[in-house]
């Protein structure tokens, strides 16, 4: 189908309803804003209450137009999800293509955005952001990486990138009056445009070799081989660097440090989810049939991700940096699954390697928005709780907190009986299955290295004395906070303990993309 | 004649290139960015892409580079404000990299236009149609196959405009 | 809507009521008021008991052929990883709804005596959070229709049992009771592991009626491997020899919680367990001796040691050893319907024994040594008649409950005599016999000792002796009623019953490839006759000769342990043969120096010496190495990028040529 009709609207109404939202959001803020701003100008009307009072209904109202937005392409994905006749169709003269497997990759961002909206209910008010434009780039991203999820040709993949991108570096600058905020977000900029610019020609040379642009049209056998190859070279660049593998990984420790916690957990999470489902995606309907020739390349990325990414964790003493390093180690595990799918070629070979990559980047978001949002639970007026030695003796003072924060350590570590675990389980044991043993072995140490710095935060919470007495006081009504947290520590060990049906979603899934 | 014409545009565009790398004076090097700007638009003209080539011409050598000059003449940088130079071996190391890249790139190019592989490619490779470049073309492409393409990139501009004015101006709550 | 439609809907609620008293009493509890805490904590398994009578009742409408196949209810598909396919599934057929009743029923009843006898505790939500998990625990074990929920339930009931046993953790004695349930039990755990793994390789499922399906082709060598595995985690769980040494130290915990968890329904899940795979071992004899010898041995063995012990507690727990054996018995003659049935009617006169013993030592203000009561009956008189009552039952007079059950796994024993192995039916029969007349006698010993007679104890502990307050008592009257009349499910065909509980459970047994040979009718009365008199006989005689020697004759049992032979044999006994001195001697201490060397070899030189710190070294350094390329310039960034993506493409430009 190739115009706007009915059914093509439908099949992009999840992004309609967040772009809608967006804009909603912004007209909302300028509204509030106008209203803050009046009484200011009428003189002696201006009282600091006021202005309060305004800045308190929007920190409260914001969020939830956000949550609604997202709520309502929830909605709207279910009903894709039960149109069985939808599944795997094209709109947009193939530009787009609706399928489970899209579904779910977009569900799992959909969630972070919404956690991510719901835990800056008084966060972001404390970190004096702007709302406005806070909230309404979240959505913008949102909707980036739903469109490159859902992308069936080279261009969507590239618009959808950078509509995520742009979005993601100035949030990473929200809080203006940090400096490093705003210097981490232009290194960012700055390395994220030099990669984009590389993804695209990348995509100049696959056009060139093959003919074409769309999705499945490009695995007939190349044209030009040349070009193919260095095509490919160079969509995987600019694609790893997004997902942030090494050595392509350099901005996301600047950045997710810089950044206020909840846009670290947003960028890690969102970012990383939609570049991988596009790169899955991109793999396995257009490049798989060559990739026995050129599966050393994720294999390499893999192992310097999974080392790297861990060894550099252990020397982290802010946590936020930690979490950055750890997140690529993830990417690491992640790039094995990937790697585990290649140079099989077209077979049921693929169906576990690609349904644990998705339930992967399930557990992943969880784990990670939850340890952000304790960073953010902790923090005081505008910083983040991000000293690792700060956390020592948080189990006495706050218990709860400490719990929770103890069930995302060890979920990130791969402990049973947390979601983390089954997770990596499951991917090791398809990279074994297709036989990247010392791919899985060298993932298993990777894993066992990061045992050391994630225990040693529990550690700390546990079995150290606090430093000073009123460390763990914090300022201001948490609610949305403590529901992200109960949220994502219950749904990792429901993911751990009762991994099935989820599964068995992934598979549904992914067999609709082979 | 038109490979007498491909080989102004290219030794433009690539010298002028190096230029806007070497020299020292910011505003030459924009004035040497303009003109590599109009060696790729030339080039793009002589395959038959006379829209691109316009393109380039009004986006880049046009709007970006007045917009590079603004910026250069409001920061006003002196002589000791931009920097020093490099160490040498880091601008020799650059240098290196520069070239292998130019190689690595040039090869699947070289290895297309020679041999028995550019016999058989000629074969297969359809001719691209004449009017594929031209303005109309475009558009209808655009405005039919590629229009939600085309409705994200107002979407994407619309978060450019909101990230760049919310770093630009100034903050309003305390 | 049928019954049967709304129990399968419903059958959740059994394990998740418990469930959800257990969450909110151990979350909020400290917060709530008492009678709030009691509320939550009864309310969980009271309706667990509803669904599951429910569930017992839509099961005997179904007919009695498609009873087997049970109300089967998928929760949830929990595990599917490759070949290995796991659902969370419940299943009520007859067997489980036996066990549910049971479970629910005395659960229940022991969390309502909860009420009074931990009254006073701090700890009291705590107690009921965990008596409310140990309710979920045990009741995943019974409705679980695959291995592995099982084994889930049932690591989780131990886990209960090791926090009940050690409810009271500030005195350390009792916390190492709980330590050593604990690992005691890990040793059986390992065996039925190994035999989940086994059936899972051989079968290629977990699911009951799949490995009932596959259990006739596997070879012999491999069935007795798996059924002997199996009967090693039931040893653990069921405190069976060599295993049981937990069992009697585990009665450090509440009173209640001997009842409920060690006496009633969790040390029963290893016989629950070996009939839930009769089909296993139907078809592997060699197993089925072994259990049979088992069984029959510890039966006699912990009655011996019952003879002699003076804690109230530690002769019911040796009594409940023992009788478990009985159990085991049975199902090693392949009576498992009466194993069951003994398993049932067991709950309940145990649990009324256990109960008693605790309004016992309630009213002594704690004391539970039986050498300084004596005399109590007419104090606490409805404690004293119901402990007569489950005395009665467990010494096996008719009509009481025990009789039934306990003649009928006799007799089968018995009749098995007709079959292969004469000679070791023989002896075992005799040896129920034996432990039969033991069980009479401690029993009747203990009733002697704790409430006839003159009072042993100090004027001030007998002046404090008061009766148990209603919640108490009436829970005592209940199962005393029970142990009257629940042996009448069982009454057999020759006493002019039709034995209901082997017809109902009749389809749920597997049965051996050739049936034993057929005895003839009539011979098969007159044995039975002789073997219901006989046992009789035996349970009287051991009632009156403990009267008479406890009452009557009090200076012989001195006499006699002091004799030479006698005094010698009875420090044995008294010391239960010493076993738990044999196992430190023989297991624990060389397993302590071997771990001491193993530590100082392995873990001291190479592990931390060499790996770990090694390891741990080189990784700090290429820590920092890589921390130094992070140095927050764009420009190296970038340049790493550029040599990435240079070393990328040449790798490209070389497969090119390929």
């Amino acid at each position: 189908m190739n115009g706007f009709d009915f059914a093509s609207i439908m099949a992009i109404s999840p992004e309609i309803a967040l772009l809608l939202t967006a804009i909603a959001v912004i007209t909302a803020d300028i509204c509030i804003g106008k209203a803050g701003r009046k009484c200011c100008t009428a003189g002696a009307a201006c009282k600091p209450e006021e202005t309060a009072s305004s800045t308190e209904i929007s920190s409260i109202v914001m969020p939830f137009i956000c949550m609604t937005g997202i709520a309502i392409s929830w909605y709207f994905m279910y009903n894709l999800w039960n149109l069985h006749a939808v599944n795997g169709a094209k709109y947009f003269s193939n530009a787009i293509v609706v399928d489970k497997f899209g579904l779910i990759a977009g569900f799992v961002v959909t969630v972070a955005a919404f956690l991510t909206a719901l835990s800056s209910t008084g966060y972001a008010k404390r970190m004096k952001i702007d709302f406005g434009e806070y909230y309404g780039l979240i959505m913008l991203a949102s909707a980036g990486m739903m469109f490159l999820i859902k992308g069936n040709n080279l261009i969507m993949l590239f618009l959808g990138i950078e509509l995520t991108s742009l979005s993601v570096y100035a949030l990473t600058a929200i809080s203006k009056h940090r400096e490093e905020s705003t210097e981490a977000a232009m290194k960012y900029f700055i390395l994220g445009a030099f990669s984009s610019a590389i993804l695209l020609f990348g995509m100049a040379f696959m056009y060139g070799a093959t003919g074409s642009i769309e999705f499945g049209q490009m695995n007939a056998v190349p044209t030009n081989r040349f070009l193919y190859f260095i095509g490919i070279g160079m969509m995987l660049l600019g694609l790893a660097f997004k997902i942030g593998a090494v050595p392509f990984h350099m901005w996301a420790p600047d950045a997710y440090q810089a950044a206020p916690s909840a846009i670290s957990s947003f960028m890690a999470v969102g970012v990383k989810t939609a570049s991988f489902a596009a790169l899955l995606r991109l793999l396995f309907t257009s490049l798989i049939h060559t990739s026995h020739m050129w599966y050393q390349v994720p294999w390499m990325l893999a192992v310097l991700t999974v080392l790297l990414g861990n060894l550099t964790a252990i020397s982290q003493t802010n946590i936020k940096r930690m979490l950055a390093y750890s997140s690529i180690a993830h990417t690491g595990y992640i790039l094995i699954g990937v790697t585990a799918c290649m140079g099989v070629g077209y077979s049921t070979g693929l169906t576990a390697p690609m349904s644990s990559i998705l339930f992967y980047l399930a557990v992943y978001a969880l784990m990670n928005i939850g340890a952000f949002a304790i960073t953010m639970h902790l923090g005081r007026e505008d910083k983040d709780f991000d000293e690792i030695s700060g956390y020592a003796g948080l189990a006495h003072k706050k218990p709860l907190l400490a719990l929770a924060m103890a069930i995302f350590m060890f979920s990130l570590a791969g402990i049973p009986p947390m979601g983390g675990f089954m997770a990596k389980f499951y991917i090791f044991r398809s990279a074994i299955q297709n036989g990247y043993i010392w791919l899985a072995i060298i993932g298993i140490i990777g894993s066992i290295i990061s045992v050391y710095y994630y225990l040693r935060i529990v550690v700390l919470m546990y079995m150290k004395p606090a430093q000073t007495e009123e460390q763990f006081e914090s300022d201001q009504s948490q609610w949305g906070l403590h529901f992200t947290l109960f949220a994502t520590a219950a749904g990792l060990l429901i993911l751990g303990l009762l991994p099935g049906d989820f599964v068995q979603y992934a598979i549904v899934a992914v067999k609709e993309l082979l | 004649m038109t490979d007498t014409i491909f080989m102004v545009f290219a030794v433009m565009s690539i010298a002028s290139a190096i230029a806007v790398v070497t020299w020292r004076n910011p505003v030459h090097c924009v004035l040497a960015l303009i003109a590599s700007f109009a060696g790729v638009a030339g080039l793009f003209y002589l395959l038959s892409a006379p829209f691109i080539a316009v393109m380039q011409i009004i986006i880049y050598a046009g709007a970006i580079i007045v917009l590079f000059l603004f910026v250069i003449m409001l920061l006003n940088l002196k002589k000791n404000e931009m920097g020093g130079d490099a160490p040498v071996q880091d601008r020799l190391f650059t240098v290196f990299l520069c070239v292998i890249t130019v190689i690595i790139l040039s090869i699947p190019v070289v290895a297309t236009f020679t041999g028995t592989f550019y016999d058989q490619y000629k074969k297969t490779f359809p001719k691209p149609d004449a009017n594929l470049g031209i303005t109309e073309t475009i558009g209808q492409e655009i405005f039919s196959a590629h229009a939600l393409a085309f409705e994200l990139i107002s979407i994407l501009i619309i978060a450019a405009l909101i990230g760049a004015i919310y770093l630009a101006k100034k903050r309003q709550r305390g | 809507m049928e019954l049967k439609e709304l129990v399968t809907r419903f059958i959740w609620l059994i394990p998740a009521a418990p469930l959800a008293g257990f969450i909110i009493n151990g979350l909020w509890g400290r917060r709530f008021s008492k009678n709030f805490v009691t509320l939550i904590g009864c309310l969980g398994p009271f309706i667990a008991l509803l669904v599951s009578i429910a569930g017992f009742r839509a099961l005997s409408m179904i007919a009695p052929a498609e009873r087997a196949d049970g109300i089967v209810y998928t929760l949830y598909n929990w595990i599917s990883a490759g070949s290995l396919h796991v659902d969370i599934q419940f299943i009520i057929d007859p067997l489980s709804s036996i066990m549910l009743l049971v479970v629910t029923g005395v659960g229940f009843l022991i969390h309502l005596y909860s009420i009074g006898y931990m009254g006073h505790d701090k700890g009291y939500s705590r107690y009921f959070a965990f008596l409310n998990l140990f309710m979920f625990a045990m009741l995943i074990l019974v409705l679980a229709n695959n291995l592995l929920m099982m084994f889930i339930g049932w690591e989780g009931v131990g886990l209960c049992s090791y926090l009940l046993i050690g409810f009271w953790f500030e005195d350390n004695e009792k916390a190492s009771a709980g330590k050593k349930a604990f690992i005691v039990n890990r040793i059986g755990d390992f065996g039925f592991i190994l035999a989940i793994f086994l059936i899972f390789t051989s079968c290629g499922t977990l699911t009951f009626s799949g490995i009932s399906e596959q259990a006739k082709t596997l070879a012999p060598g491999v069935l007795t491997a798996i059924a002997i595995l199996l009967f090693v985690g039931a040893t653990g769980k069921s405190a069976q020899i060599p295993l049981y040494v937990w069992l009697p130290d585990a009665m450090a915990g509440p009173t209640p919680v001997s009842a409920l968890i060690h006496a009633a329904t969790m040390v029963t899940a290893g016989v629950y367990m070996v009939g839930r795979m009769s089909a296993i071992y139907v078809n592997s004899p060699e197993a089925l001796i072994i259990v049979s010898i088992i069984g029959g041995l510890t039966a006699l063995y912990a009655a011996t040691i019952g003879l002699v012990q003076n804690d109230i507690k530690k002769v019911l727990a040796y009594s409940t050893i023992s009788q478990l054996g009985y159990m085991f018995l049975g199902m090693g003659v392949m009576a498992f319907s009466a194993g069951i049935f003994h398993l049932v009617t067991h709950a309940f006169f145990k649990a009324l024994l256990f109960l008693c013993a605790g309004s016992v030592i309630h009213a002594m203000s704690g004391e539970q040594d039986m050498r300084k009561m004596g005399g109590l009956w007419r104090k606490i008189p409805v404690t004293f008649a119901c402990f007569v009552i489950g005395a009665i039952a467990i010494a096996g007079v008719p009509p009481f409950a025990g009789f039934f059950s306990k003649d009928e796994i006799l007799w089968k024993t018995l009749e098995r005599y007709e079959t292969t192995h004469a000679g070791l039916y023989a002896v075992l029969w005799v040896i129920g016999l034996l432990s039969a007349l033991m069980t009479a006698f401690y029993m009747f010993r203990l009733i002697a000792m704790t409430f006839f007679g003159a009072p042993r104890a100090n004027e001030e502990i007998m002046h404090h002796v008061h009766e148990s307050p209603f919640s108490m008592t009436s829970v005592l009257v209940t199962l005393a009623i029970l142990s009257l009349i629940g042996g009448f499910i069982g009454v057999p065909h020759l006493l002019g019953g039709h034995n209901w509980i082997e017809g109902y459970l009749e389809p749920v047994w597997a049965h051996p490839e050739s049936a034993g040979a057929v005895t003839t009718e009539a011979a098969n009365h007159s044995m039975e006759i002789i073997n219901i008199i006989v046992s009789v006989l035996a349970g009287l005689a051991g009632i009156l000769g403990a009267l008479l020697i406890y009452t009557k004759f009090t200076a012989l049992p001195a006499k006699l342990t002091e004799s030479n032979s006698g005094k010698f044999v009875h420090r044995i006994v008294y010391n239960k043969y010493y076993i738990d001195e044999i196992y430190n001697a023989l297991v624990i201490q060389p397993i302590k120096y071997l771990s001491a060397l193993l530590w100082l070899i392995f873990d001291m030189a190479i592990i931390d010496g060499g790996l770990v710190d090694l390891s741990a070294t080189l990784i700090a350094v290429f820590s920092q190495l890589s921390r130094r390329i992070q140095n927050g310039i764009v420009n190296n960034y970038a340049m790493l990028i550029f040599i990435g993506a240079i070393l990328m493409l040449c790798f490209f430009v070389a497969q090119m040529a390929a």
